[in-house]
Order: structure tokens, then C-alpha cells, then sequence
């Protein structure tokens, strides 16, 4: 039986994670997750992270910057807010939908700044509700940039050969780079000294506090490398 | 006289408006039947009383009562809940080991971050899986691992629930257990339909399963374009580490079909076969024989729960059923002329009237549609190979699209889809799906008419 710890201490902990440790955990619910290497992972890591930094001071430069609200209302973005959306486990947080329509759920943010509030006053302040509406929206943001620079962003072009049949070969992107770019993104938008994948326990928490207990003991393993996969020969 | 038996028909009518009425409402299907099956042995003892009713000749109210409420769910159980039960047994197997989640995953990773690909060929293995699965528990099995997967892919969750609900209606196509539970039905209403088998079925089984299929994804795709697929932030306690089943156990769920169309196995000897197959190359069948006694007694339990919602419903459903011969020349007399005698027009008919299978209506073989067969069959001596088919076409696409399937009910709760945005879809698939297989039965069997 694992202890359950506490919200705070979770996150007290998972302020002391790595950036290439929370690219790992977004690899383990990427859907091709078994056929990219290790050392490719890595390597993807380091990629999407560095084109989300460079996209971000980009965007800092053409619109000279960094409130993402003022960025979204320059890009002619459609930002909606709606209750929640749980399907399943899976808990969704926000959602961009092209062309130019975000979708924020105010519902996990709500209940994250309930629970954050009576914990560690450096925690309180670390999370503030415009704080995390910011950094969802900044996510979100770089979704719209994939889409507007689709021939040349890192996270589209880059692609895995999933087979080759009689040389008939079908690459793929991979979805999980797009999320860690949004990540770094959002990062260095909004000056965050922490990774905003640590918001995938604090939002999960007020659904299934099991469940998040169980994302963070994953990243944890991420770290020490129990949670490594072994990836198939192909 | 004949104005009684007109009144009782139209009674009889109007009741089972009341019945489509309780099941848009999403009451209990067991006990909706059951009032049914009261009702319309107690509507066809009343007019026997005042005018003779012809399929109640020589009986008494006693023989009436007993062939209502005791032989028909007996026979039912003797020749369908026992496949049920086997078929929900080797369902649960192919959940326990992991073969059918392995499928999916290795489908996912052919198709990659294609939306329209990889929901295609989840689709596919889907329809595949549910020609030998059966039940709502492995329906749930499946869903909650090629839902999150279709969602995670942007694939709005209306186009998601919808696209997987219409591909285990297409597998129903080819469904053993289905094809016995209709077949049942079709031997109640005459006994000369008794020798009509599976194999013979087959090969329009199969057509209707790839056209069908081949119709949701049409439709999937055309409201794709409509909707975008998405981008999410979404977190999941599910990292779905399990291990791969191995590559020679996946043939386990075609196993049971190939047994019964290749080797003519009985449907059960199919079912434990494939079942203990895959067990034995899942190298499941180990730890002592105690252990393997204990597994297989869970997994058969198991199953048997996965169906138990479905059981008391079918039960009453082969009461209702039986009442239906009762009720119908009532509505021969209302209707009967109004029935087509060729096999074209009943062809038409049958194309045109597809969405009265929606809500178990009167094409729908799981509704009230026995009440139509055995109007149909008293009306011309049409031959099985035609008409089963054609019911099957009218019971099985908007049945297993329908918004009183038990697991499409279960599928608004876990998605969130609204019954608007889904109907959009359900029902204009289901109706084409109608029209193209009416067709189809038009061309196949028609000339045996």
C-alpha cells in the first residue's frame, strides 16, 4: 500500500524535478511511446524544449511582450472558458482547436487554488489562479504557432518511421513534442522557475488525489529510472 | 366482430408508442418488456373472448400464460443464454490477457498521429474484436482504451464515441452469439426457420459488417471536417505500461468464427477453444492446476456479470416475443395489406422504414419488431435465407447505434457527448446503412422469393 502524501509535499517535491525527467513523463502517455529509443527521446526532449524557449522570445519580439492575454487578443484568439471535461481518468485542462479557438477549463484551476490555499504560503503564491490561467493560455498559444509555422516548427517536422513495407514507408509526428515545447513555451513566456507540467498533479489532484499521487510517484520513477521502458526492436 | 379485433390492433399500436415513449425516456427495459408482454397477452385473451383469434386456437388462457411466461424465456435460455454466457466467458479472456488491448495499441502505433488513419484502423480491429465479444462489460474494456486514445488524438469526443459505437455495431454484423439470439427469434415465429445456420449467413454477415464499417467511417470522416481535431492539455493517471500479449495469441479473436465457418464447431466448443488457446499462448495456464481452476472459474463468473444486465432483459424480451405471435393477426389485420408481397417492394419497404429500428421499434428484432415478423412471415411464405438477413439489417445497425443500447447509455456518462450531437450521426448512418444492405439482400437473395 503506498502512503498518500500530501498536495503540498507533492509539490514541494516536484518543484525539485528536471526538465528532461518531465519529458520523460510526457513520453510515457505519448501513443508511440515503445517505438522512439531512449537516446532519441532525449534527444527530443532537448529539441522541443529549446524551439519552445525560441518561439517564445520570438513572439516576445513581435509583439512586444510577454502578457499573454494582450499575445492572444494580437493573434485573434478566440479565448473561451467552460466548466470541466473528465473523461475517464483523463482530465482536460485546456484545449486548442484550430483555426484560432481555445478552450480553458476553469473548474480544475478553481480547485487547485482551494486546495493550494491551505498549504505552504510559498506554494500559495507560486499558484495563484491568474498565475495558472496564464500559463494554461500560454500553452495554448503555442499550439496556434505550431499551426502557423506547420513547414518549419521542430514539433511538426520532426518524424518517426513507423514501418517500412516494400518501400512503403509512414512517418508520424509525435504529439508529446508538441506538448513539451508548449511547456518550455508557456515557461518562458510567463518567467516560471518551475516546469508547467508540475499543473498536471496540482489540477488533477481535486478529481482523483489517488490518481494524482500516482502521476507523481511516476515522474519520481522517471527520475530515478524506474519507470524506464524497454522499447521494441523494430 | 372485425371492429374488435381493429380496436385491439390499434390499442396494441398505441401501446407500443407508449413503449418507444418509456425507452427515449431510458426507463428499464426488462420491466418495459414485461408490461409489454403482459399487455399484449392480456389485449389478445380479451379479443380471443369476444372474437376468435387464430393463433389461439385450441388453447386455453392457462396454455396462453404458459407458452408466454414460461416457454418462451425457457427455450430462450436453453438455446441463447447458455452462447451468452460462453461468449462473455471468452469476451473476459480476451480482456484478461491483454490480447484485445494489444491489438489496439499495435494499430495505434501503425497508424501514428493520423487522426482519420489511426481512428480508421481502430475502427476496424474494434469490428473485428466484436464479431466473437459480446456484452456491456467488454464493450466498457474496450471503450475506455480506444476512447482515450481517439481523444488524446484531437478527434472531437462526439466523432470518437460515435466512429467506435459504429464499429461494434458493424462487428454485431458478424456476431455469433447475435446471429443465434435472432435466429431464435426467427424460429419462434416458424418452425421451418429452425435450420438456418451461421455458416449459411455468413458471407452477408460479413458484407454487411465492411459496408457498415465502411459507412461510419464515411460519416466520422465527413463530420471531422467539420469539427478540427484538437490540441489538449490533458493529464491521465493511465501510463498504460502493460505488456504486449503474444503476436500468436492475437488470431484468438477471430478463433471462434473461423472454428464455426471452416470446421463447423459448435459455437460453444468455438468459444472454450479459443478461450483456452488463448490462455495457453498468453502462457496464462500456469501455477498449478487449483490456480488455472480458479482463473478460468473468475473469468466465467466475470463474464457472466459482464452480461447479467442484459440476461433479465432478454429474458422478457422472449416473453414479449412469444405474446407478439399472440398479437399478431391483430395487426395483420391493420397492417396486412399494407405489407408488400414481392420481394422488391418488401426490399424498398424494409430500406425506407430502417429508422422505426431506432428507440426497439417495429423493424428492430430486439423491440417490438417480432410483433412485424410474424405479421411478415403470415403474410407470404418467404424464404429464410431473404428475410433473415433483412431483419437482421433493420435490428442490428440502428439497434447497436441506438440510444437504448446499454453500452451507448454508458458511453454519454464517460464522454460527456450530448444525445443531440450523437443522434446527428447514429441516425443518418443507420439509415443509409439500411438502405445499401436492403440492397444488398435485394440482389443476394432476392431471386429465392
Amino acid at each position: 500500500m503506498q502512503e498518500q502524501l500530501s498536495l503540498g509535499k507533492m509539490i514541494l517535491n516536484l518543484l525539485q524535478v528536471e526538465d528532461e525527467t518531465w519529458g520523460l513523463y510526457a513520453f510515457s502517455r505519448e501513443l508511440l511511446n515503445r517505438r522512439i529509443l531512449p537516446d532519441k527521446k532525449t534527444e527530443m526532449i532537448a529539441n522541443a524544449m529549446v524551439c519552445g524557449r525560441e518561439y517564445a522570445q520570438r513572439i516576445i519580439r513581435e509583439y512586444g511582450g510577454t502578457d499573454v492575454c494582450t499575445i492572444a487578443e494580437k493573434l485573434k484568439l478566440k479565448v473561451e472558458f467552460q466548466n470541466t471535461l473528465m473523461t475517464g481518468k483523463r482530465v482536460l485542462f485546456a484545449r486548442h482547436t484550430p483555426p484560432d479557438k481555445i478552450e480553458i477549463m476553469e473548474e480544475p484551476v478553481h480547485q487547485a487554488v482551494r486546495f493550494i490555499s491551505e498549504e505552504n504560503p510559498i506554494l500559495v503564491e507560486l499558484f495563484r489562479q491568474d498565475g495558472i490561467m496564464n500559463t494554461i493560455l500560454g500553452h495554448e498559444i503555442f499550439h496556434f504557432v505550431e499551426e502557423q509555422f506547420e513547414q518549419e516548427i521542430y514539433t511538426r517536422t520532426e518524424k518517426i518511421l513507423l514501418w517500412n513495407f516494400i518501400g512503403f514507408k509512414n512517418y508520424s509526428t509525435v504529439r508529446t513534442l508538441g506538448e513539451i515545447g508548449a511547456m518550455a513555451f508557456t515557461r518562458e513566456l510567463n518567467k516560471l522557475n518551475y516546469s508547467p507540467f508540475i499543473l498536471d498533479v496540482l489540477l488533477y489532484f481535486g478529481y482523483d488525489s489517488t490518481g494524482a499521487g500516482k502521476i507523481y510517484r511516476d515522474v519520481l520513477g522517471m527520475s530515478t529510472g524506474r519507470c524506464r521502458e524497454t522499447v521494441e526492436d523494430y | 366482430m372485425d371492429a374488435v379485433n381493429v380496436i385491439i390492433g390499434i390499442i396494441m399500436i398505441l401501446s407500443f408508442f407508449g413503449l418507444v415513449w418509456y425507452c427515449v425516456k431510458g426507463y428499464n427495459l426488462m420491466v418495459g418488456f414485461f408490461v409489454m408482454s403482459v399487455l399484449w397477452t392480456a389485449f389478445a385473451l380479451i379479443g380471443n373472448a369476444i372474437a376468435p383469434n387464430s393463433a389461439i386456437e385450441e388453447k386455453s388462457v392457462i396454455d396462453v400464460l404458459t407458452n408466454v411466461f414460461q416457454t418462451g424465456p425457457e427455450n430462450y435460455g436453453k438455446s441463447i443464454l447458455v452462447n451468452v454466457f460462453f461468449g462473455a466467458f471468452f469476451g473476459r479472456i480476451l480482456i484478461d490477457t491483454g490480447i484485445a488491448a494489444t491489438l489496439i495499441r499495435k494499430v495505434v502505433e501503425l497508424g501514428g498521429d493520423k487522426p482519420r488513419i489511426t481512428m480508421s484502423l481502430l475502427c476496424i480491429v474494434t469490428a473485428v474484436i466484436f464479431t466473437s465479444m459480446t456484452g456491456i462489460g467488454p464493450v466498457i474494456s474496450i471503450a475506455v482504451i480506444v476512447l482515450p486514445i481517439m481523444l488524446s488524438l484531437g478527434i472531437p469526443s462526439p466523432i470518437a464515441m460515435f466512429s467506435f459505437m459504429g464499429s461494434i455495431m458493424a462487428g454485431i454484423f458478424g456476431n455469433l452469439v447475435n446471429f443465434k439470439q435472432y435466429q431464435a427469434i426467427f424460429a419462434t415465429a416458424n418452425e421451418s426457420y429452425t435450420s438456418y445456420d451461421y455458416n449459411t449467413y455468413f458471407i452477408f454477415g460479413i458484407i454487411a459488417m465492411i459496408v457498415s464499417l465502411v459507412v461510419v467511417l464515411i460519416v466520422a470522416n465527413i463530420s471531422m471536417n467539420r469539427k478540427k481535431t484538437s490540441y489538449a492539455w490533458a493529464a491521465t493517471s493511465d501510463a498504460g505500461n502493460t505488456a504486449d500479449a503474444p503476436a500468436i495469441s492475437w488470431i484468438s479473436v477471430i478463433l471462434p468464427v473461423i472454428g464455426v465457418v471452416a470446421f463447423k464447431v459448435p459455437i460453444i466448443f468455438g468459444f472454450i477453444f479459443s478461450g483456452l488457446f488463448a490462455l495457453l499462448t498468453c502462457r496464462k495456464l500456469k501455477g498449478g492446476f487449483a490456480n488455472v481452476c480458479r482463473m478460468l472459474s473468475k473469468q466465467f463468473s466475470d463474464g457472466a456479470v459482464d452480461v447479467a444486465p442484459m440476461v433479465g432483459f432478454l429474458l422478457t424480451l422472449a416473453m414479449f416475443n412469444n405474446a407478439a405471435n399472440y398479437a399478431s393477426p391483430y395487426f395483420k389485420i391493420l397492417l396486412g395489406e399494407a405489407i408488400p408481397k414481392s420481394a422488391l417492394m418488401l426490399c424498398i419497404a424494409f430500406a425506407f422504414l430502417t429508422p422505426l429500428g431506432f428507440f426497439r421499434g417495429p423493424m428492430n428484432l430486439v423491440g417490438c419488431g417480432a410483433a412485424i415478423l410474424a405479421v411478415v412471415v403470415s403474410i407470404a411464405a418467404w424464404p429464410v435465407q431473404f428475410l433473415y438477413p433483412l431483419f437482421a439489417v433493420t435490428t442490428v445497425a440502428p439497434q447497436h447505434l441506438d440510444v437504448t443500447q446499454s453500452w451507448v447509455a454508458w458511453g454519454f456518462g464517460y464522454t460527456k457527448v450530448s444525445t443531440k450531437d450523437y443522434m446527428k450521426m447514429s441516425i443518418p448512418a443507420g439509415w443509409i446503412i439500411g438502405v445499401i444492405l436492403c440492397f444488398i439482400v435485394y440482389i443476394m437473395y432476392g431471386n429465392l422469393v
